[in-house]
């Protein structure tokens, strides 16, 4: 079983981050039926060459078979076609059975763009990654987030992204083995009793520190000769836009560091009703989040929305005025230490989803909190 | 400028019976009391495209949308709105879940009657949310791509995309063609059509176009598991509600 894994992304800051996801993500895969171990490579696209401790530490550098290097000009969505080259090259020369792909932003967009190349499956924000025999199956949200589904693919190569928060639900991988040995993610099967995994754990720790130069196939980003798939693409360095800004956006914001969150769903009404809550929370020192209509309506800027599309917060309460609990917002709200819920309606779905639930308006808890409690 | 906008009707997902999700059967056949709606991505995008129209007179757009719900009602409201022309493609097997194939629909009648300077999509749409339509059809017609793009705007015969990630913000003026995925778009809603057009539009059909799909390989659903998040839900009454709030918020 070969893995290649993708990682693209126009800085190094995150991608030891998306290395350590990947390999987790091997580690989970097990091993084929009656096959050998797993073999994973992996393949960076970045703009900047990488530094010397790019994967600092021994477990991640053993993790990967081979490390290669691609330099790509300009952002990842402007390098795409140049990206998608280099990797269907790659695996047309190798014979990969599953490509994985990582990064913070175009991930899904080079998982389904390869497939489509060459011929395989695709799927997007996958979890729970697993070998059933010949196939793949990982399972991934579908009815807007209310179901998940299980998915099988079958046509090689399988090529999937992960979901860039899924190293949460995916297992932990093992740092020790039940006799209390330390075990090597992306290396050692889980059963350690294995030989075959024992030795190729070593052989690739060996490996490691003979191939770093000679695995680096591509330096620069030049197109490997001879191939196909020029057709329709642009060469090296050519771009279909032009980035005119680009902000980075480092540390976390106001709302995603809050230890009290209050949040108006679309039930409070308005911009005033808001302006209302707002102030309650600088009372006491919290933020205001709000569900996702209450941005589209213009009521206040989407970087307030709390959810699948805006932010996930982790305060250690939380407080939900006039929202109904959809899937999609709940998801925002899910890693909060404590639910309270304010609904008028006492069969919302938000009630089952919170610690504690008031039936009633949410004028009446905002007065509560307006007083000195 | 000519724009291809790729759309989907869908089923209120929001209006679904909380209890109606918790079984492991597919839940497609329960939830098939509720009112189907433009799908909610969708909206914005038609918009998108109306909003450039408005600031580029001319400009020729063009909703296309694969499906076997004859959707009339929808088709009015979008030529209502100013959609130019709106076609159904009618597949010949049941697309629901193969995100490949029904690429494959809509790449083919782009081919067939572009060329189109740009090529919109919404990101995702139920029931699949698979996130592969519009990036599979930008590949099989050979475009570049650009996701998760929040606004679209226009002027002297430029194109901009503001596209916003979670770790950026970034600006990009594009050279057409090129296929624009949206998602969380600043212009969330499509128009409202006023009443005149609306009486305009009543007499305009859709063109329908009968097809069957490729055999790609999409992936196989095996089955599905309620993606519940619960919790002890406790029910106060408001007059137990000071008590606590003050115990909980002392802690802090
Ligand atoms: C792909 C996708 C991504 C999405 N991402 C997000 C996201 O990230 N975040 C998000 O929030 N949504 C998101 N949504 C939208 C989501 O599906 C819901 O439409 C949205 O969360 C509903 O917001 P709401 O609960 O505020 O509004 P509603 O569902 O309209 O609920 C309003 C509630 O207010 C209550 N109410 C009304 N008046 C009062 C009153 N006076 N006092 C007390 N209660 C009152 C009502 O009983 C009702 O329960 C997404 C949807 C899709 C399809």
């Amino acid at each position: 079983m070969k893995v290649f894994c993708v990682v693209a992304e126009k800085s190094w800051e995150r991608i030891s981050g998306h290395a350590v996801q990947l390999s987790s993500a091997v580690h989970s895969l097990g091993r084929p039926k009656g096959g050998g171990p797993t073999q994973a490579d992996l393949l960076v696209f970045s703009a900047a060459e990488p530094a010397e401790d790019a994967l600092p530490t021994q477990n991640m550098q053993n993790a990967f078979t081979k490390r290669l290097f691609c330099r790509i000009e300009g952002s990842v969505t402007q390098a795409q076609l140049h990206i998608l080259d280099v990797v269907a090259h790659v695996v047309r020369q190798t014979t990969y059975d599953l490509i994985l792909f990582t990064g913070s932003t175009d991930a899904d967009l080079l998982a389904v763009r390869t497939a489509v190349r060459l011929s395989g499956s695709a799927l997007t924000a996958a979890e729970r990654l697993q070998l059933d025999g010949d196939h793949l199956t990982a399972t991934r949200s579908a009815f807007s987030y209310n179901m998940h589904a299980v998915c099988r693919l079958t046509s090689k190569p399988w090529c999937v992204s992960i979901r860039p928060d899924a190293a949460e639900a995916v297992p932990a991988t093992p740092t020790t083995d039940n006799t209390g040995k330390a075990v090597q993610p992306g290396i050692t099967s889980t059963d350690t009793a294995d030989t075959t995994s024992t030795a190729a754990a070593q052989s690739t720790a060996q490996s490691d520190t003979e191939i770093p130069q000679a695995s680096i196939l591509f330096q620069n980003a030049e197109l490997p000769e001879n191939t196909a798939e020029g057709k329709g693409s642009a060469p090296a360095g050519h771009s279909f836009c032009t980035c005119t800004r680009s902000d980075s956006r480092t540390g976390k914001s106001a709302l995603e560091e809050a230890e009290l969150v209050l949040i108006g769903g679309r039930g409070i009404g308005g911009r005033e009703a808001l302006g209302r809550i707002r102030a309650a929370a600088a009372r006491l020192h919290g933020a205001v989040g709000v569900s996702r209509p209450c941005a589209a309506d213009g009521w206040t800027g989407f970087e307030d929305v709390v959810g699948i599309s805006g932010k996930t917060i982790r305060p250690k309460v939380c407080i939900v005025l006039a929202a109904s609990g959809s899937m999609p917002f709940l998801m925002g709200i899910r890693n909060s230490s404590l639910v309270i819920a304010v609904n008028r309606d006492p069969g919302a779905p938000i009630f089952r989803a919170s610690d504690y639930g008031i039936a009633s308006d949410w004028k009446d808890l905002v007065e509560i909190l307006e007083r000195d409690l | 400028m000519r724009i291809l906008v790729c759309f989907k009707i869908v089923r209120d997902l929001d209006n679904v019976i909380d209890s109606d999700w918790d079984s492991e059967r597919d839940p497609s056949f329960r939830i098939d009391y509720t009112r189907k709606i433009l799908n909610d991505a969708d909206q914005g995008v038609l918009e998108a495209a109306l909003l450039i129209s408005d600031r580029e007179p001319g400009t020729e757009i063009t909703a296309v949308t694969v499906t076997d719900d004859d959707g009339a009602s929808f088709f009015t409201g979008l030529f209502a709105a100013g959609i130019g022309n709106v076609v159904r493609i009618a597949p010949e097997e049941d697309l629901t879940l193969r995100p490949a194939a029904t690429a494959a629909l809509l790449a083919q009648y782009a081919a067939e009657t572009g060329p189109y300077d740009l090529i919109l999509f919404g990101a995702q749409a139920p029931p699949g949310d698979s996130r592969q339509v519009p990036y599979a059809a930008a590949e099989m017609l050979q475009l570049p791509a650009i996701d998760r793009v929040r606004e679209l705007m226009n002027s002297d015969g430029r194109i901009t995309a503001v596209r916003e990630t979670d770790t950026s913000l970034e600006e990009y003026e594009l050279l057409a063609p090129a296929a624009i995925i949206m998602e969380n778009p600043v212009h969330s809603y499509l128009r409202l059509p006023t009443l005149r057009e609306r009486m305009k539009a009543s007499g305009k059909t859709a063109e329908l176009i009968q097809r069957s799909a490729p055999a790609l390989p999409d992936a196989e659903i095996l089955g599905f598991r309620p993606a519940r998040i619960r919790r002890d839900g406790r029910m106060i009454s408001p007059e137990e509600a000071p008590d606590l709030l003050a115990d909980i918020l002392k802690e802090l």
